[in-house]
């Protein structure tokens, strides 16, 4: 006696699963251009690398005989894969299964991967396309069960809540993602979403039925508006796009909490110094300057190709956020943008800001800071958007950050906005090219003197009196002789500045890394 | 195929430097919006004709608002 018979029917039941939705679900999916939930798993991991969990969850289907006729498989699919060598969990719904609205198996497993990452403290990556609940509910033969969970059953919320305390989570929206799998899409560091998806709290036909809007899923929540929301971080050109910068993401931290970033080598010479820094910020203060380029420029490289992967560009865009190396260590970058607003901060920008502070310290990432800030983002819409309280937000963020922090003051640093680029024991860089102070001087000297100015015989040449003798106080040499910045430096030094000081840094960490707790913030 | 170009920033215009009917390169400075005290240029991202500016130096902008209108001839 052996167990032939059974060993059979589990690799019959192995194949009924690798059908998904059925052959003619998956050629449609396909004819709207979309890979399937297996081909995507397999387009982001290491080839063979899939090991799959509860292949085996589903219905079965059997005739009068007790012969199995067909298996309709759990529309999730779960497991362990590599990328790049290291063990991820990687799950998504299963579109070409009722739209990717949950069977029970499946909703079993959805909700077990979040659980899968905690317990292996491995990074977690979903890759969704699918609804959520059904007023139906997912059970369709309820008549014999109790109704909903049992009170004393753990949240499915709770495990979700945990895991971005605890490890890296990336996201991807493939196609339409509504309702719990777009909850769970944005509960994550790194969300990305591909031009044809859609991430919907409700579909067109509820919102139609609730608003009277009359909106396609593209005008309610295509990337256009969800780049820019902030909901998902960053645009994907195909599906494999995706993938690829889920990869690129996941090069950056460690597999968990409890760890600090791996170090790679690095053969971009760390005393490069770039003649360009020297001349990129205009004399004029009314001039805008490339920021990203300043960032190419000092960050390693490889093969011409910058380390620098930027996160979230279309939303708060007065504020550069993404990782990158410095000498083979893995950092957090902000930065200005100067070609929004003069960089100010918005209310966005701030919440991008206090976002992204909050994901380096949670994985160890140093921040690298170049300053440019005007401050607040002033007048009637940003008062209106609560910009103080989500800028004083931001600030007690970085002030409540415990990771190695370098500031390099690149051009501006006004107002109670500029304290949101300097953590704290930061070390501080100047460029000649940097000004500070409570105001910038061309707002500044209008009020602060306006009764003096009001009383002159020329006002608007005692105003340019004012300006030229206030710029002065704002120029960065006082600041290096009263050493309220610890060097003022060529441009061109910043590379091996930095550096040098990232070493010392990052070897001054002592015991084991903890995840990150921080307080009630204002 | 018309493209309508937006400014990424509210401003006022401060200096228009094209005309309509100039033949536009990618890449290249439409107008220039004074926003926050600095000199912002609002940039074509493809090669066309320019047929339509929709703003005068001194107008105010809203943010996303159409500035001028590019004949692409795709």
């Amino acid at each position: 006696m052996t167990w032939e018979s059974d060993i059979n029917q589990i690799n019959h039941r192995r194949e009924l699963a690798k059908k998904q939705g059925g052959h003619v679900a998956v050629k449609k999916h396909h004819q709207k251009g979309r890979l399937t939930i297996r081909e995507r798993i397999n387009g982001l991991i290491d080839e063979n690398s899939f090991s799959e969990l509860g292949e085996g969850a589903g219905v079965p289907e059997y005739d009068s005989a007790g012969k199995l006729l067909d298996f309709q498989p759990a529309n999730f699919v779960l497991g362990f894969g590599k990328v790049n060598g290291r063990k991820v969990i990687v799950g998504g719904e299963d579109f070409t299964l009722k739209g990717g609205s949950p069977n029970p198996a499946g909703l079993r497993k959805s909700i077990y991967a979040e659980q899968l990452a905690l317990q292996y403290k491995l990074p977690l990556v979903r890759l969704h396309e699918g609804g959520g609940g059904a007023v139906g509910g997912t059970n369709q033969e309820k008549k014999h069960r109790p109704v909903g969970d049992p009170v004393f059953a753990t949240s499915r919320f709770f495990p979700l809540a945990q895991t971005l305390g605890h490890v890296p989570v990336a996201t991807a929206a493939l196609g339409p993602v509504a309702g719990l799998p777009a909850a769970r899409l944005v509960a994550s560091h790194f969300s990305v979403m591909t031009k044809n998806a859609a991430v919907l709290i409700a579909g067109p036909q509820v919102v139609k039925r609730a608003l009277g809007y009359d909106l396609t899923k593209d005008e309610l929540g295509g990337p256009q508006i969800h780049l820019r929301s902030g909901a998902i971080d960053n645009l994907a050109a195909t599906e494999q796009d995706a993938f690829n910068q889920i990869v690129t993401f996941l090069s950056y931290v460690p597999d968990n909490a409890w760890q600090r970033p791996s170090h790679v080598a690095c053969s971009d010479p760390v005393d490069r110094c770039e003649d360009m820094l020297k001349s990129i910020v205009p004399e004029s203060s009314r001039q805008p300057f490339n920021m990203r380029r300043i960032i190419e420029l000092v960050l390693d490289k490889s093969s011409d190709v910058s380390s620098f992967f930027e996160i979230g560009r279309q939303y708060g865009p007065s504020l550069i956020t993404g990782l990158a190396r410095l000498n083979g260590h893995s950092v957090g970058v902000i930065a200005n943008d100067c070609m929004f607003y003069a960089g100010a901060m918005t209310a966005s920008a701030a919440q991008k800001l206090r976002r992204f502070v909050d994901f380096c310290n949670s994985f160890h990432l140093p921040v690298l800071s170049f300053v440019d800030e005007p401050g607040f983002m002033i007048g009637p819409d940003s008062e209106s958007a609560g910009t103080i309280r989500h800028g004083t937000e931001a600030i007690s963020a970085v002030m409540q950050s415990r990771v190695p922090w370098a500031s390099v003051q690149v051009h501006k640093a006004f107002g109670v906005a500029a304290q949101a680029h300097f953590g704290p024991n930061g070390f501080v860089l100047s460029w000649p090219s940097a000004a500070s102070g409570a105001l910038p001087i061309e707002g500044g000297v209008a009020v602060a003197f306006a009764r003096e100015i009001a009383a002159a015989e020329d006002p608007s040449e005692r105003q340019r009196e004012l300006e030229a003798m206030l710029a002065a106080s704002q120029s960065p040499f006082p600041r290096a002789e009263g050493f309220s910045v610890h060097e003022i430096i060529d441009p061109r030094e910043t590379r091996p500045r930095l550096a040098q000081w990232l070493d010392l840094a990052v070897n001054s960490q002592v015991g084991p890394p903890q995840p990150f707790l921080t307080t009630m913030r204002p | 195929m018309r493209l309508h170009l937006k400014s990424h920033v509210a401003g006022q215009v401060w200096k228009l430097v094209t005309q309509v009917g100039d033949e536009i390169l990618a890449d290249q400075v439409i107008l220039i919006v004074e926003c926050m005290k600095m000199e912002i240029p609002i940039v074509s991202n493809t090669s066309g004709k320019l047929v339509e500016l929709r703003v005068s130096e001194k107008d105010l902008l809203v943010e996303n608002q159409t500035v001028a209108i590019l004949e692409t001839g795709q």
